[in-house]
């Protein structure tokens, strides 16, 4: 029997040895070997033959089977060196359950949780926008990214927290780096957290923008997720899956809705908004959902969110594998070998690794791996399941809406994403810019854009940046190829830009309830009537501080004559990718202070790789003499134009654009020097730290004293063998030895 | 709770019950709502002394709670 000790001698064993999983069984041997042989089929299409088309299927092959490579022999691997996880020991939610955030959680639904919490608009988005290089660098850096890096970050910081009592990053970084460290890190985490809302809220303003269809039908979520909290706190308390299910059912009928309103004269008029408008409205809309209780808007439309995420995901999925698109993207376009391609401007190094962030490597799920999830986790052998395994489905996630932007006409992709300034707006400008481009098999005419535009429902799709649109397109394509047909196309669409605002909006809102509450904290150490987080004033004034500087950011995207998305969507990878490193940072130095350094390596190649990738992202950013990639070189440059009393330069038609420009590039460009100085401090801590630890003899941990287990749960998805004789053993022990396991 | 494991030939009907309560557990396991059993089950053990609060109490306790400690989203 898989024994080891416990302390009640009443009890099963609270841990498994693993003994089955050690057994190298001819089937099992053979079953690895098909996975290893169908990804190296997956790789081998995709990378060394790509015919004319390539069936989309492969990409769905290679990721697969490349994750469950990984997750099989990598994360163990990581397992069994750096984490080492002792199911004899007490999780946090076992040791400090208190019925609300400490609540030990069946793993299977903990991981859907952790998912939903993990999974938003940006791995949707970013991969949208690399596709501009063609797909073979997006599916390498979004496959091998998330294995090598991604992946291990989400892990490694999930179960050092979960070791600290569910610690946040910030506060680890102040463990590990003292004060000075720790105050760079959780300034840094503000900022980034600024400039991610603003980008995020820039996208829901694109795609909503012109769109009375959109706008009606993301409008009424405000009224759904109303119902739907009056619904739980006065109606039927707690019962959450049955209002989900009828919020549901509700947003299904606002986006058939929006159709018919959009049709008509009266709602054409009423809900036809310019960018600027909506932007003002999601900036005041920000504020007041950021003050209001959580229950009124908040929670309940998190609750669509998650619903809405997992069935789009699940359909597209499915769809995937259904439809089998044909990809006649080339591998590599004209774009990836220079860096002003029309999308965003940029070398494929670094470039392309800063603008897919989410779904390769995404610091912002450090917070996340340190902030609700620790806290719920029942075995500590389970965290690998939860942060490794939860991260390559985001991955996954990234690769389908990869396949769906690739999926779609070239013509109709730079149409959609190359910026106003360059399209003129119109079908015909737009025609014409993307013939000028000059790419090999690309035809587009104005009629085609028209029609595209018209089967989707919409007044226009030319310069829809942002990426949400393209993948909305694409999404609705594949989708009614498999469900519906082409009357169905509008519905898809609509459907997707639902599916994509409801998540944007909530994290908008969440974002801006978290930054306020940071700087609380940090104005509490000058004030200390600012660390009262009852206090409503404050409350108040830290909220508009933080909505007034994102929204500052977007209205600055909006009204930029450059475009918007692609001068800010380097900056928000960049930023994202800086926590990323700040996130490495920490957990080298623990791992470092463990002493286990001949596994150094697994933290710290990725840690130098996403610090080569932004600095070198950042410094171009600050010194490229290219204005399109460089923000002080268009800087200059249009201020000497202006110093010139030109009155028109490059894309600028007017002074007062010109204006603008000089103004959003210094702001771009200061932040840049801002992030990467931060990040720098913290990862020179880092540094310092790990080399003294290498130097000095003792074990230096911050982790919680150890509490003796008493509970037992499997670690994977499926118990082996002795994990489900262990759970047999548990089921006899009668109720009055069991303890309690306050689990779901 | 879903267990896994038997495959005794059942009725269809009994099997599609199954599924069905694996659907509605997971389902509430994710939005959150079986929190409130969780709670009382720890309740009861750590205070037996007193009644755990109700479901209505649970949550706006729950809801001020979380007003509190926001919790960031992803992007």
């Amino acid at each position: 029997m898989a024994d080891t000790t416990t302390t009640d001698p009443q009890l099963p064993p609270t841990a498994a040895t693993e003994r089955s999983s050690k057994r190298w069984t001819p089937l099992k041997i053979i079953l690895w070997a098909a996975i290893a042989v169908i990804g190296g089929v997956g790789w081998t299409m995709l990378a060394i033959v790509r015919g004319e088309t390539v069936n989309a299927i492969w990409f769905v092959f290679a990721a697969v089977a490349t994750y469950l490579i990984f997750y099989r022999f990598y994360s163990k691997y990581i397992q069994d060196k750096i984490t080492r996880p002792d199911d004899t020991r007490a999780t946090p939610a076992e040791y400090l359950a208190n019925g609300r955030d400490y609540v030990a959680t069946d793993r299977r639904v903990l991981f859907g949780h952790h998912f939903a919490a993990i999974a938003g608009a940006g791995p949707l988005v970013g991969p949208v926008l690399a596709a501009q290089m063609g797909y073979l660098p997006g599916t390498i850096w979004i496959i091998v990214g998330v294995v090598l890096a991604g992946a291990v970050q989400d892990y490694l910081v999930l179960f050092f927290s979960m070791r600290r009592g569910g610690r946040s990053l910030g506060q680890m970084a102040r463990d590990e780096f003292g004060k000075v460290g720790g105050a760079a890190a959780i300034l840094a985490t503000l900022l980034i957290m600024i400039i991610i809302t603003a980008i995020l809220a820039l996208v829901v303003v694109n795609a909503l923008g012109e769109s009375p269809w959109g706008v009606f039908s993301v409008a009424m979520t405000i009224p759904i997720a109303l119902f739907m909290g009056v619904y739980l706190r006065w109606i039927r308390p707690g019962r959450i899956l049955e209002v989900s299910v009828i919020g549901f059912i509700l947003l299904m009928a606002a986006i058939v809705g929006g159709g018919m309103v959009a049709e008509t004269a009266w709602g054409a008029e009423l809900f036809s908004l310019d960018r600027v408008t909506i932007a003002w409205g999601i900036v005041i809309y920000g504020f007041v959902a950021a003050v209001l209780p959580v229950w009124i808007l908040l929670t309940p439309r998190d609750y669509l969110s998650t619903f809405m995420k997992i069935g789009v995901i699940v359909a597209l999925a499915v769809a995937i594998v259904f439809v089998q698109p044909q990809i006649a993207v080339p591998a590599f376009s004209d774009f990836a070998f220079g860096d002003t391609g029309p999308v965003w401007a940029g070398s494929l190094f670094p470039f392309l690794f800063v603008t897919i962030a989410c779904g390769a490597l995404s610091g912002f799920h450090a917070l996340i791996s340190s902030g609700t999830t620790p806290k719920m986790v029942e075995k500590e052998k389970q965290t690998r399941l939860i942060g490794y395994g939860g991260m390559l489905m985001e991955s996954f996630v990234a690769i389908m809406a990869l396949v769906a932007a690739i999926s779609i006409d070239q013509g109709i992709y730079y149409a959609m994403n190359s910026s106003a300034a360059a399209t003129q707006g119109t079908p015909e400008g737009a025609a014409q810019f993307v013939m000028s481009l000059g790419l090999a098999g690309v035809n587009v005419t104005p009629e085609q854009l028209a029609q595209a535009a018209a089967m989707v429902g919409e007044e226009s799709i030319i310069s829809r940046t942002g990426g949400a649109p393209t993948l909305a397109f694409g999404l609705a394509d594949i989708l009614q190829q498999w469900i519906g047909g082409s009357a169905m196309m509008a519905f898809w669409y609509h459907f997707a830009i639902m599916f994509e605002a409801l998540f944007i909006l909530t994290a908008v809102d969440a974002g801006t309830r978290v930054a306020r509450f940071m700087l609380q904290d940090s104005l509490g150490n000058i004030w200390p009537k600012f660390k009262d987080t009852g206090w409503t004033l404050g409350a108040w004034i830290c909220t508009a501080i933080m909505v007034a500087a994102w929204g500052a950011v977007l209205l600055m995207g909006v009204t930029d004559p450059l475009g918007g998305i692609n001068t800010l969507f380097p900056l928000f990878g960049i930023a994202n990718q800086l926590l990323a490193a700040i996130a490495l940072a920490v957990v080298m130095t623990i791992v470092a202070r463990r002493r286990t350094f001949g596994q150094l390596w697994i933290v710290a190649l990725p840690l130098a790789f996403v610090t080569v990738v932004t600095v070198t992202a950042s410094l171009f950013k600050i010194f490229s003499p290219v204005p399109q990639v460089g923000y002080w070189a268009n800087h200059v440059a249009f201020r000497d134009a202006l110093a010139a009393g030109e009155e028109s330069f490059g894309t600028a038609t007017s002074v007062q654009a010109m204006e603008a420009v000089v103004r959003n590039t210094f702001v771009q460009g200061t932040l840049s020097i801002i992030f990467v100085t931060l990040a720098l401090v913290v990862i020179g801590y880092a540094i310092v730290a790990a080399a003294r630890a290498f130097r000095g003899k003792d074990v230096v941990d911050h982790e919680d004293e150890r509490h003796e287990s008493r509970i037992f749960a499997p670690a994977g998805f499926l118990p082996t063998p002795e994990e489900r004789e262990l759970e047999k053993r548990w089921a006899e022990v009668p109720d009055e030895h069991k303890p309690t396991r306050t689990g779901h | 709770m879903a267990t896994r494991g038997e495959r005794r030939p059942a009725a269809a009907g009994a099997l599609l019950a199954r599924a069905w309560r694996a659907v509605v557990w997971y389902g509430k396991g994710l939005t959150g709502e079986s929190r409130y059993d969780a709670y009382v089950v720890h309740a009861r053990a750590a205070h037996p002394d007193r009644e755990p609060m109700g479901r209505d109490a649970y949550w706006r306790d729950y809801a001020k709670w979380q007003d509190a400690n926001p919790q960031g989203r992803c992007c």
